[in-house]
């Protein structure tokens, strides 16, 4: 028996361990949320930092942290890239939880408010969306791109066996939708395995910084004639898309062209 | 007589006359300016410098614009210009002169004698100068190196080093009544001067960093010593140390005012001085280094022909391990730097006004380290806290630390009415000495806001709402969201996509190529038919015609054409036996099976020994089992 206490004690550890970690998180996520409720924002940044920093990924979190920057950005504390953060948020708080129309608005308002801020500077105030691609894969849900597929392959497979009748009338039905199946099949199919894909490999993220240069490979700036573009940076608030990692560079997909950025000047949406 | 007397009294009267007129001399020369020129030494070496002094004294006003004539084969600086007052006693009265020293330092550029002067200065009288000298230059290493002696605190006026003969700095009259100018002995040296070993015996220098730990904006002091073991030395062309990873206070610029030690290192005196101290603050973290300092180090003992401007030494380049405070109860919104010891006071006012108003509180932040230049400032909805106006820098408050004080003035909006606390400024950091975060703190206490009073419409303007009006904080953390798998990333999706369509085409390729197989299988075999049937036609016809062997031949391949159509059993060449085998694998009934045996043996033994009518009784027996066959094929069908 005594030879099991140690055994126990450790296995008590182990389960006790995630409990009091929630019990920290909960602690903390409460801590935040008071702030809010008083305008403490650096308090809530603070601690909704932690928590994501911790890997939790809540769509709770992800509002309130916006809710915190945002009241930071409207303050004497403001910091630059507090409204880029604040989308950042958002846009992750929809990613968690697509039906907050709060969350939506929010986004459209705080877009809005950069453009102006922008447009007050001189600057384009023009926000670039992702890649044609990340939106046309992005167009609908990867499991909509999946059924099409599966309702062509059926169709497909209708037609073909149908195309075998001996009835003239049925044969020419089944020819028809044998070929029809078989392009839906092709498209749906190629659709549902980019989609995928990209939702495998690309990660969305978000501009945090006023201005965030355009790099190389190796991390030298670019100039607009190499991009073939007329800017040389990315605004805060930009959607990108990472598709790749080079130590603290990120190749990162925007509009129509690719290029390299600090890894700090962009925030990662999490995802569960 | 009068000859005789006049020439006594003219004697008499010449010795008088000398006598007054030396009188007067002598008075008179203390009236005059006098400049001497003097220098330390008559032989000096090729590249070796030397100083030249001349002093210029005057009674009435100073002498001023000192001058030294020399060949262009020296190299010439200076003078370095002294002031000097001599009070003296001639015949009975007490004469002062005023006047200057000035000195030159000169390095012959090469071999030969030299005429120096003359040394001439101006004066209220005019120009006045002294004689000339006559000074030889050796070859360099040819003269014996002369024996350096201690001495007096470091001057910078004094260029003789420790050259011998010369005996420093020429005192007055004054300065022997009141014991002035008197060689000192140098202090005793401090521990931080001690070393075991001289790196090198002639001059080095050492650079100290304390602590070689610390944190992200604790204060390290860097110290810069110099030694030279040649007699005295100033500092020539200083290359200050790199260290752009800290903020960094200067406490020591230059030696000129640092004393002077004399330091025994092993056998050999050195003289020390600290030529350097830096107060630094790293601004990172990481192996930070500090870069090595290089300088000259000068004098008489250390200048040469090679070296002109004295011994080349460079201090090692060090490295401070620096690291973040540790994170654990890292107290909220500490700043990575506030490191010291602080504490914080603040004075509002005024405690009583009207929405809408401001307020000035004033914080006076003190302490010991490099001043923060923020504080954190309370938040709360309705009250807005302006940049501050910040004054005051940190200085050196004692030896070799770093601190002050600081004062940030803030003016807060007050938004809303009602008896507001305002809550307190804090200042999160931390003491290295305790090792632990302290947050230094200043109650602002509470101030009493009057509602404004209702203005007109046209007065008032409607703000933008705050962009997260339409946002409301959620109170609980939620449940996870569970992640969702695609359905492409399922496995059977996609052998459910695209295997069907592919079975649905197997399939028809499957059964379109066994029909084909069946119609040629059945083909082959409708040939066979025709083909035994033609040949039992022309065992009929040749039968006719009267040739019965060949009638026989053509029997023979009727019935094996026949058996291989209706039973797919080629006879041709198996043993009787093995045909037997063969039609009864072949479900072929035992009595057609017998007869059919039989008629192949008959027409065997026909072939060889035909009977007479034979031919036309087998040819009707093999169309009988021909029949049967083809009857029980159709049955089969």
């Amino acid at each position: 028996m005594k030879a099991l206490a140690p055994l126990a004690v450790l296995c008590g550890l182990w389960f006790a361990a995630p409990c009091a970690h929630a019990q920290n998180d909960e602690a903390a996520f409460a801590e935040a949320a008071s702030a809010l409720q008083s305008g403490g924002f650096s308090v809530a940044i603070e601690r909704l930092e932690q928590l994501s920093d911790r890997g939790l990924v809540r769509p709770n979190i992800s509002l309130n942290r916006a809710i915190a920057y945002l009241q930071r950005a409207e303050s004497a504390k403001r910091k630059p890239g507090d409204l880029g953060q604040a989308v950042a948020a958002l846009r992750e708080t929809l990613l968690l939880d697509p039906d907050n129309e709060a969350a939506q608005h929010a986004l459209a308002e705080v877009t809005l408010e950069i453009s102006r801020q922008r447009a007050r500077k001189g600057l384009d105030p023009v926000v670039i969306e992702p890649p044609l691609s990340y939106a046309l894969f992005d167009l609908l849900p990867v499991n909509v791109w999946a059924w099409t597929t599966l309702f062509a392959s059926v169709v497909c497979s209708a037609g073909l066996l149908l195309a075998r009748s001996e009835l003239r009338p049925r044969r020419l039905a089944g020819q028809i939708a044998a070929v029809s199946g078989l392009l839906l099949l092709l498209v749906g199919a190629g659709f549902s395995w980019a989609a995928d894909d990209q939702r495998r490999t690309q990660r969305p993220a978000v501009v945090v910084v006023p201005e965030a240069d355009l790099l190389d490979a190796s991390g030298s700036r670019q100039t607009a004639k190499a991009l073939g573009v007329d800017t040389t940076s990315i605004p805060e608030g930009a959607s990108v898309v990472i598709t790749r990692s080079n130590g603290r560079l990120l190749e990162v997909g925007w509009g129509s062209f690719r290029a390299w950025l600090q890894s700090s000047q962009v925030r990662v949406l999490a995802s569960p | 007589m009068i000859l005789l007397l006049g020439a006594r009294a003219f004697v008499r009267l010449n010795a008088a006359l000398l006598g007054v007129g030396s009188t007067l001399l002598a008075t008179a020369a203390w009236s005059q300016t006098t400049v001497d020129l003097d220098v330390a030494a008559t032989t000096v070496e090729v590249g070796q410098p030397f100083a030249v002094q001349m002093q210029a004294l005057t009674s009435e006003g100073t002498p001023d614009s000192p001058r030294l004539k020399v060949p262009t084969d020296f190299e010439i600086q200076g003078p370095n210009v002294g002031s000097n007052h001599q009070v003296s006693f001639v015949n009975g009265r007490l004469l002062r002169r005023s006047g200057i020293n000035a000195t030159w330092q000169l390095i012959g550029k090469r071999a030969g004698v030299f005429t120096l002067g003359p040394a001439s200065v101006n004066t209220e009288q005019g120009k006045a100068q002294s004689r000339s000298l006559s000074i030889k230059v050796v070859a360099a290493g040819s003269l014996p190196r002369p024996k350096r002696r201690g001495g007096f605190p470091f001057d910078d006026d004094d260029l003789f080093g420790g050259l011998g003969g010369f005996g420093g700095r020429r005192r007055s009259l004054l300065d022997e009544m009141f014991g002035r100018g008197e060689e000192e002995a140098p202090p005793a040296p401090p521990p931080e001067f001690s070393l075991d070993v001289a790196p090198d015996p002639r001059a080095f220098v050492r650079a100290v960093v304390q602590p070689e730990n610390a944190v992200v904006g604790q204060q390290v002091t860097l110290d810069i010593y110099a030694y030279g073991s040649q007699g005295r030395f100033r500092e020539n062309n200083p290359h200050e140390p790199r260290r752009s990873d800290f903020y960094s206070y200067s406490l020591i610029e230059n030696s000129a005012r640092e004393p002077t030690y004399v330091v025994k290192i092993g056998d050999t005196d050195f003289y020390a001085t600290r030529i350097r101290r830096y107060a630094l603050f790293p601004l990172k973290a990481g192996e930070l280094e500090i870069g090595p300092m290089e300088l000259n180090l000068y004098g008489s003992g250390y200048a040469t022909r090679q070296s002109p401007d004295g011994l080349l030494r460079r201090t090692k380049a060090l490295t401070v391990h620096v690291t973040e405070p540790d994170l654990k109860d890292r107290p909220l919104g500490y700043q990575v730097g506030d490191v010291g010891d602080y504490k914080l006071e603040a004075n509002v006012a005024p405690r009583t006004l009207t929405e809408g108003d401001s307020l000035s509180v004033s914080a006076t932040l003190e302490g010991l380290g490099n001043l923060p230049g923020q504080l954190l400032t309370p938040e709360q909805k309705g009250t807005t806290w302006l940049t501050p106006t910040v004054k005051g820098e940190a200085k050196q408050i004692s030896e070799g630390v770093i601190g002050g004080t600081r004062t940030f003035t803030y003016v807060v909006k007050l938004e809303r009415a009602g008896e507001i606390d305002l809550g307190a400024l804090l200042l999160p950091h931390y003491n290295p000495k305790t090792g632990q975060y302290v947050t230094a703190r200043a109650e602002l206490g509470k101030v009493q806001v009057s509602a404004k009073a209702q203005t007109s419409q046209a007065e008032v303007e409607t703000p933008r709402p705050p962009l997260a009006a339409a946002l409301i904080p959620a109170t609980q953390l939620g449940p996870p969201v569970a992640r969702k798998e695609g359905l492409p990333s399922r496995p059977w999706f996609w052998w459910l996509a695209l295997g069907s369509p592919a079975l649905v085409v197997a399939a028809a390729g499957l059964q379109h190529g066994g029909s084909r197989v069946l119609s040629r299988l059945r083909a082959e075999r409708a040939s066979l038919k025709r083909q035994s049937s033609e040949a039992l036609s022309e065992a009929k016809s040749l039968h006719a015609k009267g040739e019965p062997k060949s009638a026989y031949s053509a029997i023979e391949r009727a019935l094996y054409l026949a058996i291989e159509a209706h039973t797919a059993v080629r006879g041709r060449g198996m043993l009787q036996p093995e045909l037997a085998a063969a039609l009864a694998k072949a479900q072929v009934d035992e009595t057609l099976r017998s007869d059919i045996v039989t008629l192949f043996a008959e027409l065997d033994q026909a072939r060889f020994a035909p009977a007479a009518g034979a031919a036309a009784e087998l040819l009707q027996r093999a169309e009988r089992a021909l029949g049967r066959l083809n009857q029980k094929a159709k049955a089969k069908a």
